[in-house]
């Protein structure tokens, strides 16, 4: 396995406090949930970039909202 | 990372191992691509439709050969190009009976330059739904056959053959 | 940088066991023997067959999936990650799991979990190709794998994948939960999930 980095974040109160409870909600440790997050960050970016996009569909199948990042 | 499973535990499942398949996930839309390549569902079951068929896969040797003899490749050059075997573009030259696997054509029709499913519908790999392209080819065949080379009477016909295919 | 594991699997036709390599990620020669040790004869025995059913019946479904480009786009990326399990000097099973996923089952609702995106036997290991299958393990070998990777992830081995048809059984004998038919997959598969309970289970049974 690839040696690990150790890195300080500046976070908020607000933000942290999401954090732990994202964590916590998902189980995951704080590092997990932000390794979780940059997974999803990247996939998320690298489809928009290749010019796809991304639909968030709602749960009563009625609409597409599009979701886009400036 | 850490493996949670060990040797032993492998031996213990794959005695318990039914024989059933475990491929998951879905290359998206493969199977109803793959139809697209089966072979007619006409199956031959009388000698009119057996000879149609023979007269089919003959026009689309000679088309075969046609556009080798355009494009001046002998067949070993072709099959290079194409990523193909030679005993095979023989063999789709000059048998009759031979039936082109669906990948050899797809790698034809990418040299050649013609919509692969056209060439799929030519070759006997794909069925034709509209009799007017088998019609045009059995029709190009006819005029073409027995030559060796190209005259500029045979440049033509191949052409207009090449660019009806294109528009049907 | 290439991690990997040894692993006995089953040669069917000697009876005896022969060592495996598991290796996380796929490399090139892994591709290389997707186009020159499985096409080819997926592509041989796709032109013998006559009918639809018969093309379901014989497992050729990844005949012509662009595992090149596939391996390229996905490779040095964190929301993927892919095995390969080698024998003989052969490539005999691939995987590809995606490291971001949510799950479905009420019990573990949104809760993170590994998605099993592609998972795939070399043909001549596969019951729906050939009489004869070659080699027995290599499900289990990638299941466990990806439940390995679940739980050094902190997902608990939670495991989300949809089975193709021929498979679902395989999976139902494993233990995962069956969801039924996801009408939003393009191919209407059944969806199946590990809870994080029956995943640790399955890796510590005897």
């Amino acid at each position: 396995m690839a040696a690990k980095r150790t890195m300080t974040l500046n976070l908020s109160d607000q933000e942290m406090v999401m954090l732990e409870h994202l964590a916590e909600e998902k189980g995951l440790s704080k590092t997990q949930l932000v390794r979780q997050a940059l997974r999803l960050y990247q996939s998320v970016v690298d489809r928009l970039e290749r010019g796809d996009k991304l639909y968030v569909e709602d749960s009563k199948k009625a609409e597409k909202a599009e979701l886009m990042v400036l | 990372m850490e493996m949670l499973i060990t040797p032993t535990w492998l031996r213990n499942k794959i005695q318990k191992e039914p024989d059933i398949d475990f491929d998951a996930g879905m290359p998206v839309h493969l199977l109803q691509s793959i139809d697209m390549f089966l072979p007619p569902d006409v199956v031959a079951d009388n000698p009119a439709d057996e000879q149609r068929t023979l007269q089919l896969k003959h026009a689309f040797g000679v088309f075969i050969r046609q556009l080798r003899l355009r494009d001046s490749l002998s067949i070993e050059a072709l099959a290079t190009t194409a990523s193909v075997l030679v005993e095979e573009l023989e063999a789709i030259e000059q048998d009759p009976h031979f039936q082109a696997r669906p990948r050899t054509v797809v790698q034809l029709a990418k040299v050649f330059q013609i919509e692969s499913s056209k060439m799929m519908k030519l070759s006997g790999v794909a069925h034709a739904a509209e009799e007017t392209i088998e019609e045009e080819a059995l029709k190009f065949a006819a005029k073409s056959d027995g030559v060796s080379s190209l005259n500029q009477a045979e440049q033509r016909l191949l052409n207009d053959f090449v660019k009806l295919l294109s528009k049907a | 940088m290439r991690e990997s594991w040894e692993f006995p699997l089953l040669n069917r036709q000697t009876g005896k066991e022969e060592l495996a390599t598991l290796y996380t990620p796929i490399a090139d020669n892994n591709v290389d023997d997707f186009e020159s040790l499985w096409q080819p004869p997926m592509i041989a025995r796709l032109a013998t067959i006559k009918d639809h059913d018969e093309l379901q019946a014989a497992s050729l479904q990844d005949i012509y999936w662009k595992w090149r480009e596939k391996q390229q786009a996905r490779s040095n990326r964190f929301d993927w990650m892919s095995f390969a399990v080698e024998c003989g000097g052969e490539t005999q099973g691939l995987m590809f799991v995606r490291t971001v996923g949510f799950a479905r089952i009420d019990s573990q609702r949104n809760l993170p979990l590994i998605y099993i995106d592609l998972i795939s036997a070399a043909p001549w290991n596969r019951n729906g190709f050939t009489d004869t299958p070659l080699y027995k393990g290599v499900g289990p070998l990638l299941l466990g794998a990806a439940i390995s990777l679940s739980v050094n992830e902190g997902l608990d081995g939670r495991l989300g994948l949809h089975a193709l048809p021929q498979s679902e059984d395989w999976y139902r004998q494993q233990g995962m939960t069956e969801l039924g038919t996801d009408t939003a997959h393009p191919e209407s598969l059944v969806y199946f999930e590990f809870t994080s309970a029956d995943a640790q289970a399955y890796v510590s049974s005897t």
